[in-house]
C-alpha cells in the first residue's frame, strides 16, 4: 500500500484490482469514481486517475457545522411542535370542561338545584342596614361541589369513600389525594401537584386540578347575595334569569409546584381552589341586595383572566412571592383581607376556556370586556349579555 | 533559509487560523445547544429580585386598596384622593412592565443564544474555508 500526498494530507493508495482492467465495467466505475473524486475535492491536483481509498466521515468542522445547523433547526421547529402539542392539549382541556358542565346539569335534573359550590358555614352579617348570609370559606365541612359531582363523572367510588359529614381534613380514607383526570388539563403540570400545610390542611394531602366554578361576580363571601351560577346550598335554573347560554359556570385555574399554594385544589370549597370571583364590585348607589349592578369605578380591578394585578389573588398564603408572579400567578396573603377574589388562569395562549350552564364552551381572551364578564357571571343582574370568540 | 521560515511562519499563521476557525464554530455551536436549554430562567431572577416582588405586591395591594376608598375615609379632598390614586396607578404600572419584561428573558435569552451562536458558527465556517482556500 503506497502512501501519497493530497493537498497536504496523505492518503493511503492500495492495490486495486478490480480497477485495472481495460474492459468496460472497469472503464465505467473508473468515471464514476473519477467524478465523485472531482465533485468532492476541488483543490484535487491534476494527475492521473488512480483509485484511492478515502477514509471517509466528517471532518470535526464538518460536524460541527452540522451540530450548529442541527441545533438551530430544532429551536426554529420546537416553538412550532409546542403549538401544535398545546392546541391537542387544549382540545382535552375543552373536553373536560364539556364533562364538568353536562355532569352539572345531570345533577341539577337528580337534585332539582345546580351543586351547591361548598359546604360551609354561612355566617349572618349585616352591610348597610341589610343582612346577608357569609360563606366562610375555612368554617364547616369545607367539601367542594367537584366531590358533589363525582357520581356524574363515573367516579361513585371516589365518591362513596368521602364522608360528607365529616370535614375534608378529617376524611379517614384521604380520598382528597386522589387525582382525577377529568379535573386535569393538561397544559398545566397539575398532576402529582399536593396542597399541605400543617396549620389549614392538619397536614392532610390534597390533590390539585385545573378547574373551578364561578361563584359571584363579587367577593366570595358575598355569593348569597350576589350569586354566580354555584353559590352555597345550591340554586335552581329557574334563579338563572339571565339564561343558561350567558351565564359562566366553570374556568380553569393554574396551580403551581408549590405544597402552600391552594389554587387549583379540587376537594376545597375556597377561593382559587375550586371556586372563583371576580371582584367587580356591585354599585353603591342602588340598595346592597338590589340585582348585581356593576360599579364603574372598579374597572380595571377584576379578575381578568390571566391578569397580572393590581387584583392578585388572594390566598390562605402566598408562598414564593418572586416565583408565583414570575409564573405569572401573582397571588396575596388573605389575613385581614376582606376581598377574597381569584382570576382563571391557563397556559393557553391569550385566555382561558370557560364552560356555560347550558353546557357551551368558549374561549375567554385575557382582554375581555370587564363588564361583559362581570355579567356573564352574575345570574341576578337582569341583563343578557353574550361573549363571542 | 529563508524560504524555510517563510514557509514554517505560513504554516503557523495557518495553524492559527485554523485553530481560531475551530474555536469560533466550537462556541457557536455551544450557544445554539445552550439556547435549548432553560438558562434564561436564572436572567429572570436578576431581573426580578425578591425586593421587587414585595414592592409590587405592596404596590398593587395599595393601588387596589385606594379604589375602594373614599377621600373622606382617607381624610383626604377629592383631589388629593385623585392624585394619589394616579400616582399609585403609576408606580403599579412601571412595576408590572418590569415584571412582564422579565418573565420575557427566557425567550429573549434563549434567541440571543441561538442567533449569536449561529452567527459565530457561521463565521467560523467561512473563516475556515477561507484558510482551507488559501492552503491551496
Amino acid at each position: 500500500m503506497a502512501a501519497k500526498t493530497f493537498g497536504d494530507r496523505p492518503f493511503l493508495v492500495p492495490p486495486l484490482p478490480y480497477f485495472s482492467g481495460q474492459d468496460e465495467f472497469s472503464n465505467s466505475l473508473r468515471t464514476c469514481v473519477r467524478m465523485t473524486y472531482s465533485t468532492r475535492r476541488k483543490a484535487a491536483p491534476k494527475q492521473p486517475f488512480i483509485a484511492v481509498h478515502r477514509f471517509s466521515g466528517f471532518s470535526l468542522v464538518e460536524l460541527l457545522v452540522v451540530i450548529a445547523i442541527v441545533g438551530i433547526l430544532i429551536s426554529l421547529l420546537l416553538p412550532a411542535v409546542q403549538s401544535a402539542r398545546e392546541s391537542a392539549r387544549r382540545i382535552q382541556c375543552v373536553n373536560n370542561l364539556r364533562q364538568l358542565a353536562l355532569a352539572t346539569q345531570n345533577y341539577e335534573s337528580a337534585h332539582g338545584k345546580l351543586p351547591p359550590s361548598g359546604f360551609v358555614e354561612l355566617v349572618p352579617k349585616t352591610y348597610k342596614q341589610v343582612t346577608y348570609d357569609s360563606f366562610e370559606q375555612r368554617m364547616g365541612i369545607q367539601l367542594s361541589w367537584a366531590v358533589l359531582l363525582l357520581p356524574y363523572l363515573e367516579q361513585q367510588n371516589l365518591f362513596d369513600q368521602f364522608d360528607l359529614q365529616r370535614n375534608a381534613m378529617q376524611q379517614p380514607n384521604r380520598p382528597q389525594e386522589q387525582f382525577i383526570d377529568l379535573y386535569l388539563c393538561p397544559s398545566d403540570d397539575a398532576q402529582g401537584r399536593f396542597f399541605a400545610d400543617l396549620d389549614l390542611t392538619n397536614g392532610r394531602q390534597f390533590a390539585k386540578g385545573n378547574y373551578a366554578a364561578f361563584c359571584t361576580p363579587y367577593h366570595t363571601n358575598l355569593q348569597q347575595i350576589h350569586p354566580g351560577a354555584l353559590i352555597a346550598g345550591g340554586q335552581p335554573l329557574r334563579r338563572i334569569s339571565d339564561g343558561l347560554s350567558n351565564t359562566l359556570v366553570f374556568g380553569e385555574v393554574r396551580t403551581r409546584n408549590h405544597p402552600q399554594d391552594e389554587r387549583g385544589v379540587w376537594a376545597l370549597p375556597w377561593t382559587g381552589a375550586s371556586l372563583l370571583a371576580y371582584d367587580m364590585h356591585h354599585d353603591e348607589n342602588h340598595p346592597f341586595d338590589s340585582p348585581f349592578v356593576a360599579f364603574a369605578m372598579y374597572a380595571d380591578q377584576t379578575q381578568l383572566p390571566n391578569t397580572l394585578g393590581p387584583n392578585s389573588d388572594m390566598l390562605q398564603i402566598c408562598p414564593d412571592l418572586q416565583n408565583a408572579q414570575l409564573e405569572g400567578m401573582p397571588c396575596l396573603n388573605a389575613n385581614g383581607i376582606r376581598w377574597l377574589s381569584v382570576a382563571p388562569r391557563s397556559l393557553h395562549i391569550g385566555g382561558v376556556n370557560a364552560a356555560y350552564l347550558d353546557g357551551r364552551i368558549s374561549f375567554l381572551s385575557n382582554d375581555v370586556d370587564e363588564y361583559v364578564m362581570a355579567y356573564l357571571i352574575s345570574v341576578t343582574d337582569s341583563q343578557i349579555n353574550t361573549y363571542d370568540e | 533559509m529563508n524560504d524555510v521560515t517563510n514557509e514554517a511562519n505560513r504554516r503557523k499563521e495557518s495553524l492559527d487560523f485554523f485553530s481560531f476557525s475551530l474555536g469560533t464554530i466550537l462556541v457557536g455551536v455551544v450557544l445554539i445547544l445552550s439556547s435549548l436549554l432553560p438558562f434564561g430562567g436564572l436572567a429572570t431572577h436578576f431581573q426580578w429580585t425578591e425586593n421587587d416582588a414585595e414592592d409590587f405586591a405592596v404596590i398593587s395591594e395599595e393601588y387596589h386598596r385606594s379604589a375602594l376608598q373614599s377621600p373622606e375615609r382617607a381624610g383626604l379632598t377629592e383631589e388629593q384622593m385623585d392624585a394619589r390614586r394616579a400616582k399609585l396607578k403609576n408606580s403599579f404600572v412601571a412595576m408590572r412592565k418590569k415584571l412582564e419584561h422579565a418573565r420575557q428573558q427566557p425567550r429573549q435569552w434563549s434567541r440571543y443564544l441561538l442567533w449569536s451562536g449561529a452567527l459565530l458558527a457561521a463565521l467560523g465556517g467561512l473563516g475556515h474555508l477561507i484558510g482551507h482556500s488559501r492552503q491551496g
